[in-house]
């Protein structure tokens, strides 16, 4: 399997997200998928994950930004965005790995870091503390 | 520049973090140093960031878990043991109390490479586990419904 051809596989799953199209991620993640940060297991939980993603925003929009593949694995940072409900505006960093088999998404590992929580969350935690 | 070659530079800048060993990131921290999500610029922002790091967490420990490279790029996942926090710890700015308490937290990586030195590094952190290993923030009642597994 190409390196170019597997980082194509994550565009794709991710142009489906953001297309609202969870139908088509069959093409590109496994039955048997697993999340081994997130703890989902299996395609229908993550189709589940996303379906609630979009409903708490619904305008929520994944960007690639960089992107490398080595053997079946393929590292991916990303930016998410996304309006709460509320209002409120969020951007998030998002690392992942993939691993591909088969031409599909098995397994992912990663997570997102919220730009500006950790300072305002440390802030609050500080003046308690303090 | 190799890719195996780009690799190795990864793994010794990592046993040089862990061994403390400063003369080792003259030779492969790049002047040009950035690391965005850390605000980290240059080879003295760098050995400043690591001191400050190690005074909070002085037995901080990094694994490398998985490692790829493409081009210039060496990815990594990390397993960070950071030791009892029993120094103050400049988070961003803000300084945070020891709380002697040790946590393990994962990280995901992308360094970049050229001319045998690291001119870039870009990660995620699982900064929200490690401040909730900290005590440092606990789940909402809506939080521990949402993901019990994540304890309180």
């Amino acid at each position: 399997m190409s390196l170019e051809k597997n980082k194509a596989i994550i565009r794709k799953a991710i142009e489906a997200l953001n297309k609202r199209d969870l139908a088509a991620l069959d093409q590109f993640i496994a039955p048997d998928y697993v999340d081994h940060t997130n703890q989902i297991q299996g395609i229908g939980s993550l189709k589940q994950f996303y379906s609630r993603a979009f409903e708490d925003f619904p305008d929520f929009q994944r960007t690639i930004e960089d992107i490398a593949a080595q053997g079946d694995k393929v590292w991916a940072r990303s930016t998410i965005t996304g309006t709460a409900l509320t209002g409120k505006k969020m951007e998030l960093t998002s690392m992942n790995i993939f691993r591909i088999v088969n031409g599909k998404i098995a397994e992912t590992w990663g997570g997102v870091i919220q730009k500006m929580v950790i300072p305002r969350a440390a802030g609050e935690l500080a003046k308690q503390l303090l | 520049m190799s890719l195996e070659k780009n690799k190795s530079i990864v793994r010794k800048v990592t046993e040089a973090e862990n061994n403390r060993d400063f003369a080792v990131f003259e030779e492969l921290i790049s002047p040009i140093y950035v690391n965005q999500s850390n605000q980290i610029q240059g080879f003295e922002g760098y050995k400043q960031f690591l001191a400050k790091l190690f005074t909070a967490f002085p037995h901080w420990y990094e694994t490398i878990e998985d490692i790829i490279a493409e081009g210039d790029k060496v990815c990594v996942r990390l397993r960070i043991d950071t030791g009892a926090h029993t120094g103050e710890f400049d988070l961003l700015g803000i300084k945070v109390p020891p709380t002697g308490k040790q946590s393990t937290v994962k990280s995901i990586q992308i360094w970049r490479i050229v001319d045998g030195k690291v001119v870039e590094q870009e990660g995620v952190y699982a900064e929200l586990d490690l401040l909730r290993q900290m005590g440092l923030i606990v789940p909402t009642g809506e939080g521990k419904k949402l993901f019990p597994q994540n304890g309180s």
